[in-house]
């Protein structure tokens, strides 16, 4: 038992400095500078990168319109032209891929739904063949959710589903007491949550776990002050939040393990003053394509 | 993709780029509309099958066209081939995916199709298997893709493997291997939590005697009593710890024909101020929906979805409560203790962090290695005394001990003061998080102040006088006070212990928000004096409320004041807020105040 509490002592603050230039700190964010970057993003047809990233590029809507929601810019990008988009990535059984002509799988079934609730267009597609898949999805022994008929396992595809239904008030479709147990499997030591049972505990399966345990009214089967100690460790001294000790930091984790508190009461528990710090400079210094501004936008959102 | 630094090019650089991707994008996209059309087609031949081989090379994400390649290769086993051929082609396959994890390490896209092949190819090699993830466990010790993968292949050998414990030794043994290279390998330890269990639990088989001695020696939660509000027709159930609750409990009530029929209503936890802080409490209260008066109630709870806060648990058993009104005065409300109630009072059992599955030891054993911990930490921390994981370690330890041994006041009193200690010296060593410390200190201090608040004693039937629409606890305190002042708490852990008091003085501290008030339906007056109050919240149920001092806070608006009491339930009620900024605003009238909050006072 005692080297349980070594390990605890030995994850000291070995926190790897980010390699952030020297630049001056922002003090604001640039939010004409994003709106006008998620607009150029579907114009970049000259970096390979863009045709290599295909199979995102549904997730990639959602995430640039989610951003420019928050940025009060919804209309930055043509709404019959999403919808039309969006539409087209559907199949016969109901589920979307990730691109027009990509295979149907959950993750994009999902992110077809969110964006047609941003954009208020869910009449434009056959809302209960969307149900069918993603019921489709659960096995009924276990409680979990394969993301297509290949059969991948894993949290993701449970919150997923869970967030899918409960957007188109169908939760009723699924098993959701063995959905939750299975997700409950996947509990571990530090009150976290992994991909599957025995996973290690990683921010954004955590953000998966606790948000599905949200919708479906069992947060009571989270240790919040113990995972909430977790997640707040999860800052590093320079403000930003890594996703699993000893890791780096980066944009995305600001909202992974920022939802995370937020649903568990304890955002006061990371500083805020810092991490608005880091994201502020991050404007200037990291990239991630184009989930910077979402991640950006919905962590300072919190945070505020 | 993640930390990648984004450096402005010059243009002449851009140009040339983009020079050379061009050729790069119209081949990639000529192999890609190449490869979707004959799947289109449905066309499952070679051809398509290295079509796919030259784009996953490239793009191991483009899922799709994995699924394409699998179903090329169902298509070629399927017709005539023999078990050595499919054997081949897997094989080939196995090393391909090999190839392509080379440069990608973190694909799930990977891993998945290469369980895909051993779990449809006629001879999985398994050992070879784990050899392979040994390495790559090598090249990075910390990438979950290969650890979930190393627990799918062991589940795998242990299935043909009959020794089963000897697997889970052999994988424990890797665990100390790879924490011996790196101390702080998360993913290891993390594994090590998972096989302790395990281990134990195999090296228990032979050993059934120490069960019994387990389940006996587990602490119970007990029902401190219930009674029924008729006034309000409510039941009201409170716990001597923290439980969280998912409707598992039955309210019913006999008829004539003595069938039990059930009564619809909903519980809520007199608590918290977040929608999770929301599930747990020390009170539940069941509203029932229609509005008849009962003679007698029958709650049952059943076992599902109860679990004490902060803690993994078993049910013992179902348990039947009986909350009778005596004939003679319907307005006398008993508050009946456990051993008047049914049978089996105690209705659960709860395992503390020390789980029975991880050692199987007595109460006593445990106690007496958590003393031991704490020293060794204790030992530890004198020699780092700047580490703030030995500090964080010692408040689980100290918390775990006062949990689950059965200590009297003043054993308490010096843990949390011990407790209160340690956070003041993390607030300086860890300045990040110094509001979850303040808030562990708040915990402690009032967690002290509350112990034996809310008593019964086993021999003697405790009264709740309920008279003139109010409940007297006891004809000593005829108006229950709770005072915790000048104590920096920061938050109120468990509210619903309040829910008797009605005289209630927080003054001077760092509270931030009232919402925890919510429920406390008995609160005449509250005082909030010089807290960090931006917001009235939680208030506007509370009936018999009077008084209320939010006096130098940190309230902006005269919304701020106003929004606390729409939908006001109370009567008249003093309000004093003087030594906030938004008295100075005179833009209070121009709001829209509702008729109820004519009855509120605003005093300076």
């Amino acid at each position: 038992m005692i080297n349980f509490y070594h390990a605890l002592a030995g994850f000291s603050g070995v926190s790897f400095m980010a390699s952030t230039e020297k630049t001056e700190r922002p003090s604001e964010l640039f939010i004409d500078l994003h709106v006008k970057y998620i607009q150029s993003l579907d114009t970049k047809k000259d970096d390979l990168e863009y045709w290599l990233t295909e199979h995102l590029r549904l997730s990639g809507v959602y995430w640039g319109l989610t951003a420019l929601d928050l940025m009060n810019n919804v209309d930055a990008l043509n709404k019959e032209e999403v919808v039309k988009y969006v539409v087209s990535c559907q199949h016969d059984n109901g589920g979307f891929g990730g691109h027009i002509g990509h295979d149907p799988h959950l993750l994009y079934t999902h992110y077809a739904v969110l964006i047609l609730q941003i954009e208020d267009s869910l009449d434009a597609v056959n809302v209960e063949k969307i149900v069918e898949y993603v019921a489709s999805r659960q096995d009924r022994q276990t409680g979990a959710f394969t993301g297509d008929e290949w059969g991948e396992i894993d949290t993701r595809f449970s919150y997923s589903a869970i967030s899918c239904l409960s957007l188109l008030k169908r939760l009723d479709a699924i098993d959701v007491k063995k959905a939750t147990e299975f997700i409950m499997l996947c509990k571990n030591f530090d009150g976290g949550f992994g991909s599957t049972p025995g996973a290690e505990s990683h921010a954004a399966q955590i953000f998966c776990c606790v948000g599905a345990l949200a919708i479906v009214n069992s947060l009571h089967l989270v240790d919040a002050d113990l995972l909430g100690w977790w997640l707040c460790e999860r800052q590093l001294k320079n403000g930003g939040l890594n996703g699993r000790p000893e890791k780096l930091e980066d944009v995305c984790y600001s909202w992974w393990v920022l939802s995370a508190l937020s649903i568990l009461g304890r955002v006061h528990w990371i500083n805020k003053e810092k991490l608005t710090d880091f994201i502020l400079t991050a404007q200037v210094s990291f990239t991630h394509l184009f989930m910077i501004g979402n991640f950006h936008l919905k962590a300072l959102l919190l945070t505020a | 993709m993640h930390g990648r630094k984004r450096v402005k090019p010059t243009a002449e650089v851009e140009k040339l780029r983009k020079e050379k991707e061009a050729s790069k994008i119209k081949e990639y996209n000529g192999i890609v509309a190449a490869c979707l059309e004959k799947k289109n087609k449905c066309e499952f031949d070679n051809e398509a099958f290295i079509l796919t081989t030259k784009i996953l090379s490239q793009n191991p994400d483009f899922y799709t066209i994995w699924n394409f390649r699998r179903s090329i290769l169902l298509n070629e086993i399927s017709e005539d081939c023999s078990e050595e051929e499919k054997q081949q082609k897997f094989s080939s396959e196995l090393l391909f995916l090999q190839e392509v994890f080379r440069h990608n390490p973190k694909s799930y896209w990977i891993f998945n199709h290469r369980q895909w092949c051993l779990d449809t190819m006629p001879n999985p090699d398994w050992k070879s298997e784990l050899d392979l993830v040994s390495k790559m466990l090598d090249m990075d010790a910390r990438n979950f893709h290969g650890w979930n993968y190393r627990r799918y292949v062991i589940s795998k050998l242990s299935c043909i493997d009959s020794n089963a414990l000897n697997l889970s030794k052999t994988e424990f043994d890797f665990t100390t291997a790879k924490i011996n290279q790196n101390f702080s390998n998360y993913s290891a330890w993390h594994q090590r939590s998972k096989l302790l269990p395990k281990l134990v639990e195999d090296e228990q088989l032979g050993d059934q005697g120490k069960k019994p001695l387990i389940d006996q020696e587990i602490r119970h939660i007990s029902i401190l009593g219930a009674y029924y509000d008729s006034q309000n027709y409510q039941i009201i159930l409170a716990f001597d710890d923290e439980i969280g609750m998912l409707t598992p409990f039955q309210v019913a009530y006999k008829n004539d024909t003595s069938q039990l029929n059930i009564v619809e209503g909903h519980w809520r936890s007199v608590s918290g101020s977040s929608d999770v802080d929301r599930m747990h409490g020390f009170v539940w209260i069941f509203t029932l929906n229609i509005e008849s008066s009962f003679n007698e109630l029958f709650v049952t709870v059943k076992p599902e979805w109860i679990v004490p806060s902060n803690s993994e648990v078993k049910l013992v058993s179902n348990i039947q409560m009986h909350c009778q009104l005596p004939e003679q005065n319907k307005d006398t409300l008993i508050l009946m203790p456990p051993q008047t109630v049914a049978e089996n009072t105690t209705i659960l059992s709860t395992a503390s962090r020390f789980r029975e599955d991880i050692l199987p030891m007595t109460m006593q054993e445990r106690i007496n290695l958590l003393k031991r911990e704490i020293a060794t930490v204790k030992e530890l921390q004198e020699i780092e005394p700047e580490s703030k994981w030995c500090l964080q370690t010692l408040l689980i330890l100290l918390r775990e001990l006062k949990y689950i041994s059965e200590l009297n006041t003043e054993e308490s009193k010096n843990i949390d003061e011990e407790v209160i200690t340690i956070c003041d010296q993390l607030i300086n060593i860890d300045k990040i998080r110094t509001k979850r410390f303040e808030d562990l200190r708040s915990r402690a201090i009032f967690e002290t102040a509350t112990n034996n608040l809310i008593q019964v004693s086993p021999n003697a039937q405790q009264e709740i006088i309920f008279r003139d629409n109010r409940l007297f606890m006891s004809e000593k305190s005829q108006l229950p006070t709770f005072t915790l002042t000048n104590r920096n708490l920061t938050i109120i852990p468990t509210p619903s212990i309040l829910l008797h008091i009605r005289i209630l003085d927080l003054s001077y501290n760092k509270l931030t928000s009232t919402i925890f008030l919510s429920n406390l339906i008995h609160l005449q007056e509250a005082d909030f004096r010089d807290n960090c109050i931006s917001s009235i919240n939680g208030v506007n149920n509370l009936r018999f409320l009077r008084v209320l001092n939010v006096q130098s806070n940190l309230i902006e608006s005269w919304e701020a004041v106003r929004n606390g009491f729409v939908k006001w339930q109370g009567g008249e009620c003093k309000v004093y807020v003087s030594g906030n900024s938004f008295i100075n605003e005179s833009d209070g009238k121009k709001l829209k105040w509702e008729k109820e909050m004519d009855k509120i006072e605003f005093c300076y």
